[in-house]
């Protein structure tokens, strides 16, 4: 089942007398419990694709459906809602609230939504990412992987339909990155989620199921079809 | 007077009633909601149904049997799908029985008519019927585990034991394939480097990567097995000289049955890298591969340096 | 649809960020607490004031009514009380007879008064501390006090016991049997018997009589427009005997609320801007956090929501700590408070009305809710995407070609229109407190000049004889006799003395103006009919005295300037011509002006003298000794000419200096040196002054305090702002300093911000506090002095703001400065 689809996705900024064409009619599909990678240098239009899955933006022209949702019919209110029960987002620079404990912070989107708290799951969660004796600490007394770890905690525990990772490594260093992904990785083949990394890394880009590039704000290549220059 | 402050007093009372029972109702109508929720996350995870109700006549009491019915035949599904698993285990191990045999003989048979015969003609076709018979063999093992590992009828095994045992035992399993081809092997471990693992599938994952690193590396070159202790992961890494992999090619080569297009000639079936990664997924840990055309290739593994409770079920 | 019961992680997430946010959340509660404290006081003022007023009128009042009828009234005037829409209550008393003797004691003051229920009940109760007994039913009871019997020498008499006691009323003296219906104790007249309405209506008298019939009237609100009161006296249509009179403390009472109100207001108004200040900064501070938490989820609404419940904590633990501070300070505060607004009782109850809390609460959380709305809404506008990619923007940067002084100076400016808001914010509340400084101590500065009324002289000293006021012309003594006069003259220093030389007079009936006069002087003031004593008049003129008020040129040129038409100054020295003191009368000047007037002086062979009525005044000073017949003004010489034995009964004195004590010390001694020292009286312009500061000084701690408490505030939001501001220019400060500005630049930059900050608040008290400041003085201007603005506490203010301003944010920057390198804080924002 497709549970992300975009058609002819255009995301114009117009600056100054300039317009930018952030996105250029980008058509994406994606299956349940895949994981894409999607590269492309700064500027290529990445981030904004992922905005626009994520129903942070709206998009120029062309649709985006998330798990047969149409974004475009939602207002800024039911986006908010239809985030915190389909998306779960990693940043790079975790975006953690700083009031709020680790064990908190996991169950924020679920309180959010007023939804029952499934407390064996969570530890379950925490327990893989190796963060359960952490489960009471403020997140400013953790390292920069073990606050990333919360993040992707915090992006599973509420069982979303897809995971938005936006350059989740950027933040870190190498060996600490790769521990992070190659966690992010387990936990959503064991929780059989959907996701999509952002990332320039081919490193990182490499433990996807299916690699996209992008550039200028179009797709130029999927999976095999690269060629190297 | 009298009447106003009687009318007055009746409608505060009124009032009062209505919005009590609406707070009321609003709270029942609240816990209806968790409960539900509560109960469709068991359906879920699929975990035991242990919300104990009182049959009475409410709406929660309605709903609350469907969803017990829907939660029991969930299980039920799942404890068939189990048993047809079970089945499956058995019918491979019945099979991994009844090929065992048969192809021993075949071997055996093979042998004897090689050394009878002496036309040329004959041999060569009897050592096609060997490498084949091998072959099979190898498939048939190799089928076994993977279909083992993949109902997961495999139970993995965790101790905290010596990293380098397992290694070594998975090297010396390539060595003589490895001289072969005058291929020298690097082992580059801490001896002292405890890790949670299955040590029996563990080798095997090793084995495969270390197999494959023989297979595609031309002869006379290197092979380095080494083991980094990471913050999270232990990672074991085989590094080859061989002609290594197009990137592109580099997310599907652990899928089952890839093999690289120019490389069908060599002997096997596509199957190593997938078991690798299933064994590494079983044990919470993961596979990476980092190549450049012509530039070797780097294969690792990932085990996780503590084993999460939640896994050992 | 049922809303989704997510409210409970709001909660805890405010609790949490209340915790958190230590620094932000305890200036607010601060402010809160602040604030709510002031109002708290302020309206406990408030209502004690008022209730304490009330009991105090009540108390001396004898009851709790606003106005009343005096001189009788009909039952229809009764009935357009009782019709009238204002008015509460109408109780009417009638005195009616007057204790003669009893068989123990035959000199008593007390008298009888019937009062009707309403009265009674409603209008007297309050002033009652507690009642034996019940109101008299039958013609013999009385209800009394024990002030009474005492003073009819039965103190040991109880309720229910009977006494014999010899009244006179209407009908002449009786003698009758009277049992105790009741004993009361409270305030009010207390020589009086309450008697039944049966002897009431026995004793010959009736409520229409002058001077027999009150009829007292309690309004609904005492807060009542003139005009109404004014359209109420209308309607009564008055005899010319009656009069209607206002309890005066009425209209204080809603000058002094008015007061408070607006004290209310700029404390609602400081601690609003400083709510909305710190929201406004930790919003626009924290763009990224409310972004993020949308993209995790939270909804618009639920991100405002969770600033309105933050609000909520830190408010309701503000006010509390306010209104506890409050209760606390009541006690020793509030008496010293109530006692500067003009209470006199000693046992000030405060009123702890829980209307008092509930309002203090009300005004509280609607000013915090508007301070924190605005912002919260902002917040909830934020888009996450905004939130991702935020920087505190740092504005447009400038070429640095510029000469150095010229553009610090830019740049601070530029820097205060950036955020138009905020600024605004900041000089509002740093101007409305120093505004409120200017106003307070220009308003208790002129308190003195403002405010002591005496005549146009404008004298220094008052020197009376009191014993001219004695009836009989033998008690007189010459107190102001020459050898005083020639002492006081003696006495260095003194510019002018006037003394008013008065003799007494006699004027006989004549059927021009003493007819006149005598008419309206009967109809006004007296209780006899003027028909009735019109023969006695005419045979013993004696019995019906007056005086002659002589003065000399100089005061006569300074009373005919305040005539409506000035006189003939000849006419009037040559003594041709006298000026008449009107009395409260409203002469017809037809039947007055130009007419003569004969008299003659009260002495043995004395003769008849005939003077031209030419003026007409209402200055009482001269007429300090009063007759039956009309007191005329004359010039001096005049006096002394046809009277063999003046008396001096006032002299007024002037010293070369305004309140030279030592003068007046001297002219004290000299009275005190007289024989007759005990029968001087005096009023001084120092000791009226003295007063007025004693009154004064109270006044100006308690605006130093609610000044303190405002600075307070508005010191807090500038502090808060320029601590937030140089947070959130960290990168930009650090920024200019990479690319060489040094750090004493930096500090001159923050220097001539402050300075920019400081002026214009200066300048907003300047126009819009100073035009407060005049209109108010001039409302309360009563002597036209001229509007001056006490420079030294306004410049000295000033200057400390101005150093305050610089001062803080310096200190916040030097913080920061010493604790990271540039790249640490460069980094921090990104």
């Amino acid at each position: 089942m497709e549970i992300v689809k975009t058609q002819n996705l255009k995301k114009y900024y117009t600056l100054g007398k300039n317009t930018i064409k952030a996105l250029d009619g980008v058509d994406f599909c994606m299956q349940e419990r895949e994981f894409v990678s999607i590269i492309g240098k700064s500027g290529s239009g990445k981030s904004t694709l992922l905005h626009m899955l994520g129903g942070l933006d709206t998009p120029t022209s062309g649709s985006v459906w998330i798990d047969g949702i149409d974004l475009a019919e939602l207002n800024k209110e039911q986006l908010a809602i239809f985030r915190r029960r389909k998306i779960g987002f990693i940043f790079q620079n975790y975006n953690l609230i700083p009031e709020l404990n680790v064990y908190e912070n996991i169950t924020l989107p679920i309180e959010l939504d007023g939804r029952h708290i499934d407390h064996e799951f969570l530890n379950e969660i925490l327990h893989l990412l190796n963060l359960y004796e952490k489960r009471q600490a403020p997140p400013h007394t953790l390292s920069g992987g073990q606050q990333q770890r919360v993040a992707i905690a915090r992006a599973i525990a509420s069982k979303p339909a897809i995971i938005l990772a936006d350059e989740p490594t950027g933040n870190l260093d190498t060996a600490t990155g790769h521990d992070v992904m190659g966690l992010l990785k387990i936990t959503a083949q064991k929780f059989q989620q959907t996701i999509i990394l952002i990332t320039h890394d081919h490193d990182i880009a490499q433990l996807a199921d299916r690699i996209v590039h992008i550039e200028d704000g179009k797709i130029i290549m999927e999976g095999d079809g690269y060629v190297e220059k | 007077m009298a009447g106003l402050i009687f009318i007055t007093s009746c409608t505060s009372l009124a009032a009062v009633i209505a919005i009590w029972k609406f707070w009321k109702l609003r709270r029942e109508v609240y816990s209806f909601a968790d409960k539900t929720d509560r109960a469709l996350d068991l359906i879920l995870s699929e975990k035991e149904w242990d919300i104990v109700e009182k049959t009475d006549d409410t709406l929660w009491g309605k709903i609350n049997e469907k969803l017990h019915r829907t939660a029991r035949i969930q299980n039920q599904k799942q404890a068939e799908i189990l048993r047809e698993k079970q089945q499956i285990k058995e019918l491979i191990s019945d099979i991994s029985h009844q090929t065992k045999t048969p192809i021993a003989n075949m071997k055996i048979y093979l042998e004897i008519l090689q050394e009878e015969t002496s036309n040329d003609r004959e041999i060569h076709f009897l050592k096609n019927m060997e490498h084949q018979t091998t072959k099979l063999d190898f498939l048939l093992q190799s089928m076994i585990k993977m279909s083992r590992l993949e109902t997961g009828t495999i139970q993995i095994q965790k101790k905290n034991q010596q990293l380098i045992n397992t290694l070594g035992r998975a090297v010396a399993a390539v060595v003589a394939k490895a001289d072969k081809k005058n291929l020298r092997i690097f082992v580059d471990c801490d001896p002292e480097i405890l890790l949670p693992h299955d040590s029996k599938w563990t080798e095997e994952a090793v084995f495969n990567l270390l197999d494959n690193a023989v297979k595609y590396t031309q002869p006379d070159g290197s092979i380095l097995l080494s083991v980094t202790r990471q913050e999270l992961f232990t990672k074991i890494s085989v590094k080859d000289t061989g002609k290594g992999i197009a990137r592109e090619r580099q997310a599907e080569i652990f899928t089952r049955f890839y093999r690289e297009p120019e490389v069908h000639d060599e002997e096997g079936i596509g199957i190593g890298l997938y078991l690798t990664r299933q064994i590494a997924e079983l044990q919470d840990g993961y596979v990476e591969v980092r190549s450049a055309r012509n530039q070797g290739s780097e294969f690792f593994l990932y085990l996780p340096n503590e084993s999460s409770q939640s896994c050992d079920n | 649809m049922l809303k989704n019961n997510n409210h409970a992680i709001i909660t805890h997430m405010a609790k949490r960020s209340f915790t958190v946010n230590k620094r932000r959340n305890g200036i607010i509660i601060f402010a809160i607490a602040l604030s709510s404290f002031m109002l708290f006081t302020i309206l406990t003022v408030g209502v004690t004031w008022i209730q304490m007023q009330k009991r105090q009128n009540i108390r001396q009042a004898g009851g709790e009514w606003n106005a009343f009828i005096y001189g009788g009234f009909t039952s229809e005037q009764k009935k357009i009380c009782q019709n009238n829409s204002n008015i509460k209550a109408v109780g009417s008393t009638g005195f009616c007879a007057w204790a003669v003797s009893t068989k123990y004691d035959s000199t008593l003051h007390s008298i009888f008064v019937w009062a009707d229920d309403t009265m009674w009940n409603t209008i007297n109760r309050p002033a009652m501390n507690h009642i034996d007994g019940h109101y008299p039913q039958n013609e013999n009871e009385v209800m009394t006090t024990r002030e009474a019997l005492e003073d009819c020498g039965l103190k040991n008499l109880a309720v229910g016991d009977s006494f014999t006691m010899t009244y006179e009323d209407n009908r002449g003296e009786h003698t009758k049997r009277f049992t105790i219906s009741g004993i009361w104790d409270g305030y009010g007249d207390k020589k009086v018997f309450y008697i039944s309405k049966s002897f009431f209506e026995q004793s010959g008298f009736t409520l229409e009589d002058y001077g027999r019939g009150f009829l007292y009237l309690k309004l609904k609100s005492p807060i009542i427009t003139k005009k109404s009161l004014n359209e109420l006296e209308q309607s009564l249509n008055l005899g010319k005997k009656q009069r209607f009179l206002i309890n005066s403390d009425t209209q204080t009472s809603v000058q002094i609320l008015l007061g408070l109100f607006g004290l209310v207001f700029i404390t609602c108004l400081s601690a609003y801007l400083l709510i909305y200040n710190i929201m406004y900064l930790s919003v626009s501070g924290n763009v990224r956090y409310y972004g993020l938490l949308q993209t995790i989820g939270m909804t618009g609404k639920q991100v405002y929501r969770l600033i309105q419940k933050q609000m909520l904590f830190v408010g309701f633990l503000g006010i509390a700590a306010g209104i506890l501070a409050g209760v606390a300070a009541a006690f020793g505060l509030i008496p010293t408070v109530i006692k500067t607004l003009g209470i006199r009782e000693d046992d000030i109850s405060i009123a702890f009305h829980p209307l008092i809390f509930l309002l203090t609460l009300l005004i509280a959380v609607v000013t915090i809710y508007i301070g924190s709305k605005k912002p919260a809404k902002m917040a909830m506008q934020i888009t996450p995407i905004k939130a991702l990619g935020y920087r505190p923007h740092t504005g447009r940067t400038h070429p640095h070609k510029a000469r150095n002084g010229k553009l610090l100076w830019r740049m601070a400016w530029e820097h205060l229109c950036r955020d138009k808001r905020r600024s605004i914010t900041v000089i509002a509340a740093l101007g409305i407190c120093l505004s409120f400084f200017l106003c307070m101590t220009t308003l208790i500065k002129s308190q003195g000049p403002r405010t002591i009324v005496s005549s146009t002289m404008d004298e220094d000293i008052i020197i009376n004889n009191d014993t001219m006021q004695m009836t009989t012309k033998e008690k007189w003594k010459p107190l102001l006799n020459d050898t005083f006069l020639t002492e006081l003259k003696q006495i260095p220093n003194i510019s002018k003395i006037h003394p008013i030389v008065n003799t007494q007079i006699i004027v006989p009936w004549g059927p021009g103006f003493a007819d006149y006069w005598m008419r309206e002087f009967y109809d006004m003031w007296m209780n006899e009919k003027y028909t009735d004593i019109i023969k006695d008049y005419k045979a013993h003129p004696e019995k019906y005295p007056s005086f002659l008020a002589g003065i000399d040129k100089e005061e006569f040129q300074i009373l005919n300037e305040t005539l409506e038409s000035p006189i003939d100054e000849t006419d009037f020295l040559s003594g041709k011509s006298c000026i008449l003191f009107q009395n409260g009368l409203k002469l017809d000047k037809k039947k007055t002006l130009g007419k003569s007037i004969t008299f003659y002086p009260d002495e043995s062979n004395a003769q008849a003298c005939q003077l031209t009525i030419q003026g007409i005044t209402d200055d009482t000073y001269y007429a300090n000794l009063l007759g039956t017949a009309p007191t005329l003004i004359v010039s001096d010489a005049f006096v002394r000419r046809i009277s063999s034995d003046p008396y001096i009964s006032r002299i007024r004195v002037n010293y070369q200096k305004e309140y030279d004590e030592v003068t007046e010390n001297k002219i004290v001694k000299l009275m005190k040196k007289s024989p007759y020292s005990k029968d001087f009286s005096h009023n001084s312009k120092i000791e009226s002054m003295k007063e007025v500061k004693k009154s004064q000084g109270n006044m100006l701690n308690i605006g130093v305090g609610i000044t303190f408490v405002l600075a307070l505030i508005g010191m807090m939001n500038y502090l808060n702002t320029s601590l937030g501001n140089i947070q959130n220019r960290q990168v930009e400060l650090a920024i200019m300093e990479s690319i060489g500005m040094t750090g004493k630049q930096v500090k001159s930059l923050l220097i001539r911000e402050s300075l920019l900050y400081a002026a214009a608040s200066l300048l907003l008290t300047l126009t819009f506090g100073l035009g407060i400041t005049y209109i108010l003085y001039q409302s309360m201007n009563y002597r036209n002095v001229p509007f001056a603005v006490p420079i030294l506490p306004i410049a000295a203010a000033a200057l400390a703001i101005m150093a305050l301003c610089i001062v803080i944010p310096l200190s916040a920057y030097r913080a920061i400065e010493h604790s990271e390198s540039i790249v640490e804080r460069i980094r921090k924002f990104e």
